[in-house]
């Protein structure tokens, strides 16, 4: 589910490999909020666009994987449709 | 029915497989089958209360604002009182769901039978939003008269997540 701004933190990781992901993850996330990601759920820019919504970069500096899916309902009972098509379409990978 | 007993020089496992009353035998049936039907009812009184009492931790968990470190919004108690209000209403017989909490201050309940098989409750201070991938079906809905339980909810959690 999206948070109050509406968006939802992502990462590109086309040309990335499993150890990368996870370095990625550890670089960036891990040393914000100082919680190591036990699992992610992987999932293509298009399942996002089928359902009207947008990947968007957002340059961040040093961090041009980083996007934020927008455009996500204002209606709770729509948005949450739309956060389990996604979870439905994605692939869950547990940190080995 | 065996009883373990030592003496001081001696070690015995004292099974006493013959000469129990009748009695006994009628009372441990009834016992068995006691907790037989407990453990096909999933969602009992205690499973209500257990579910109850995460609902309470999770609240006390996210209490404040930013409880994950990247903005979150507290979960109020009105919130958690409404979702022990839904936990109470939820029919008899199902799985009990896991209790989660959103970054925007709700709290979910979810349960997981498959890939293709799962349903969400959503519970803010205001209402209960409900969303499901059921095969090829997509249920969802909401309800604000949290004195009553979502009728078309409850014939999918029965359809779907009964307890075995």
């Amino acid at each position: 589910m999206p948070r109050k701004d509406k968006k939802v933190s992502v990462f590109r990781t086309t040309d990335c490999d499993n150890f990368k992901i996870w370095w990625i993850s550890d670089w960036y996330v891990y040393r914000k909020i100082r919680q190591k990601a036990v699992a992610r759920a992987d999932l293509q820019a298009k399942v996002v666009r089928e359902l009207d919504m947008k990947v968007v970069s957002t340059n961040l500096p040093r961090s041009r994987r980083h996007a934020d899916i927008k455009g996500w309902p204002d209606d709770d009972q729509k948005a949450l449709q739309f956060s389990l098509e996604l979870a439905h379409k994605s692939r869950l990978v547990i940190r080995g | 029915m065996s009883l373990l007993t030592t003496t001081n020089n001696s070690q015995g496992i004292f099974r006493p497989d013959h000469g129990r009353s009748q009695e006994a035998e009628g009372l441990k049936g009834r016992i068995l089958a006691i907790f037989t039907g407990l453990e096909n009812r999933s969602i009992s009184r205690g499973w209500r209360n257990a579910l109850r009492d995460e609902v309470q931790t999770l609240h006390e968990d996210c209490a404040v604002e930013n409880w994950d470190g990247e903005g979150a919004l507290p979960i109020t108690i009105d919130v958690a009182s409404r979702a022990k209000r839904i936990v109470d209403l939820l029919p008899e017989g199902i799985i009990s769901p896991d209790v989660v909490s959103v970054p925007n201050g709700q709290i979910m309940l979810e349960w997981i039978g498959s890939r293709n098989i799962m349903l969400n409750v959503m519970i803010s201070g205001e209402k209960a939003v409900y969303a499901g991938i059921l095969g090829r079906e997509r249920p969802s809905g909401q309800w604000t008269d949290l004195d009553n339980f979502s009728n078309p909810l409850a014939r999918d959690l029965r359809a779907y997540f009964l307890s075995r």
